[in-house]
């Protein structure tokens, strides 16, 4: 059920990873994935959230300065 | 065996690199950065993980900053030929190991042009001669942090100041110093650190990296694939893929990574303080066995921990080589012998092209090692007289 997720996708596999060890730190459920073809990035990888945890998670980033191209 | 040949390599290494290495071997060395499936995701997190480790014990703000590379060498040329142009100027020292001097050799027959500045014969560098060598066309200051042949510590703080003044930026050989000395890059201002990992990071060989500071650009020197931007037949501009073409050795890196973090966890000023020991301990054993040439500053603070020397004798001196012979074979003591891949350093102290007899303690090594050492070279050098 794609809609329960979002992909969020970061400029590099560095930044994905800090991104990685940030929500692992806070306890919020992520899965690693591949980056879907359509999304442009420079990283093959990206994370997958739950949907209803989105705007905890794109703030968390915001603060933490880990900087992410988009959410689909 | 007492091993005492540590700046060439480190060992024995921490147990928590060997099982590292192991651990990442077995279970996580899918290739990083190709795929998504979970094996590389756990080889990416791996050298993620590693970068971080590095990126801790030296105190740098940017880990994505740090490439990682084969060895040092690879790193000193990477920043010397991505950086220096035919038509500019490099200042170096008559200390330097053929890691730079060759690569600078080479751009010098492009038509780039090196001053090698030189240090006293106990390998002492004034920064005021760095300073005094930098030209309009400068670009790059290279330099050893401290000789792996006379191990004399260069005040690289001063130089940085100096070189900053004239807007040039300092690459540093860390190769003796990394993981030994404390090396803070942000506090320093450093713009390009070059680092082995098999030495005092104690990572396995086929490990090193370069760390390169925002302000510096290089040019790649190697090309190929990143697992990143694959639609292009250019590198890609952001790092450290731009720097990291080809296949990682990840169970490697992940074996330095556990190195920088087993020198965290045991402190380094401790590291530093029992190699300081041991080599104070060696010199003053050494000084004491009746013709002894031992090379280098007094003050063991002022050393990485390499010490240096040759049997003289009264008459003529002993070859190296055969003192390294012996000390292995008749006493089980692993030393290096020669002109240790830096002739400049050997012209420098005055034993070129003899070249000496070396001793690297490392943080594993003992008193006992020491005191052992210090009676198999009076042992030899009896028969010397």
């Amino acid at each position: 059920m794609p809609d329960d997720f979002k992909i969020i996708v970061f400029k590099t596999t560095y930044l994905t990873f800090k991104a990685e060890r940030a929500l692992k730190k806070a306890g919020i459920a992520y899965k690693i994935v591949t980056k879907p073809r359509d999304i442009s990035s420079d990283c093959g990888l990206a994370v997958r959230v739950d949907a209803a945890d989105l705007e905890v998670v794109t703030a968390f980033m915001n603060d933490g300065g880990i900087e992410f191209i988009g959410v689909w | 065996m007492i091993y005492l040949d540590n700046a060439a390599t480190s060992h024995p290494k921490p147990e928590a690199v060997y099982r590292r290495v192991d651990d990442v071997l077995r279970h996580a060395s899918a290739n990083p950065g190709r795929a998504g499936h979970q094996m590389a995701v756990e080889a990416d997190r791996a050298i993620f993980e590693a970068r971080e480790s590095v990126a801790r014990l030296f105190n740098i703000k940017h880990p994505d900053r740090i490439i990682f590379t084969p060895n040092a060498t690879a790193a000193l040329n990477l920043a010397i030929k991505g950086l220096l142009k035919p038509g500019e100027h490099c200042v170096t020292t008559a200390m330097e190991h053929n890691s730079v001097t060759r690569p600078l050799k080479f751009l010098a027959q492009l038509g780039a042009e090196v001053d090698k500045v030189q240090p006293s014969p106990k390998g002492v560098t004034d920064p005021f001669s760095i300073k005094a060598a930098i030209k309009t066309n400068t670009t790059l200051v290279a330099v050893t942090h401290a000789s792996n042949v006379i191990g004399t510590i260069t005040p690289i703080g001063e130089i940085i100041e100096a070189a900053h003044a004239r807007n040039v930026p300092v690459l540093l050989d860390a190769a003796q110093t990394a993981g030994s000395v404390n090396i803070d890059v942000e506090g320093l201002g450093l713009d390009l650190l070059a680092c082995p990992g098999h030495k005092c990071l104690y990572g396995p060989q086929g490990t090193g990296f370069l760390y390169i500071a925002p302000s510096v650009r290089l040019k790649p020197i190697l090309y190929g694939g990143t697992g990143s931007r694959s639609d292009m037949d250019t590198m890609p501009d952001f790092l450290p893929d731009r720097y990291e073409a080809g296949t990682l050795n990840t169970p490697g890196i992940a074996g330095l990574g556990a190195g920088c973090e087993f020198i965290v966890s045991e402190g380094i000023a401790r590291i530093r303080s029992h190699e300081v020991a041991l080599c104070k301990r060696l010199m003053e054993g050494l000084a004491g066995v009746p013709g002894m040439k031992l090379y280098g500053v007094d003050d063991p603070w002022a050393r990485a921990s390499v010490v240096s020397f040759n049997i003289i004798g009264n008459v003529e001196g002993m070859d190296p080589a055969s003192v390294g012979d012996r000390l292995d074979s008749e006493f089980g003591i692993a030393v290096r012998v020669g002109i240790h891949c830096a002739p400049d350093a050997h012209k420098t102290m005055g034993s070129y092209p003899t070249g000496a007899v070396r001793m690297s303690p490392g943080y594993f090594n003992t008193a006992e090692d020491i005191d052992k050492a210090v009676e198999a070279v009076a042992e030899i050098a009896r028969g010397a007289r």
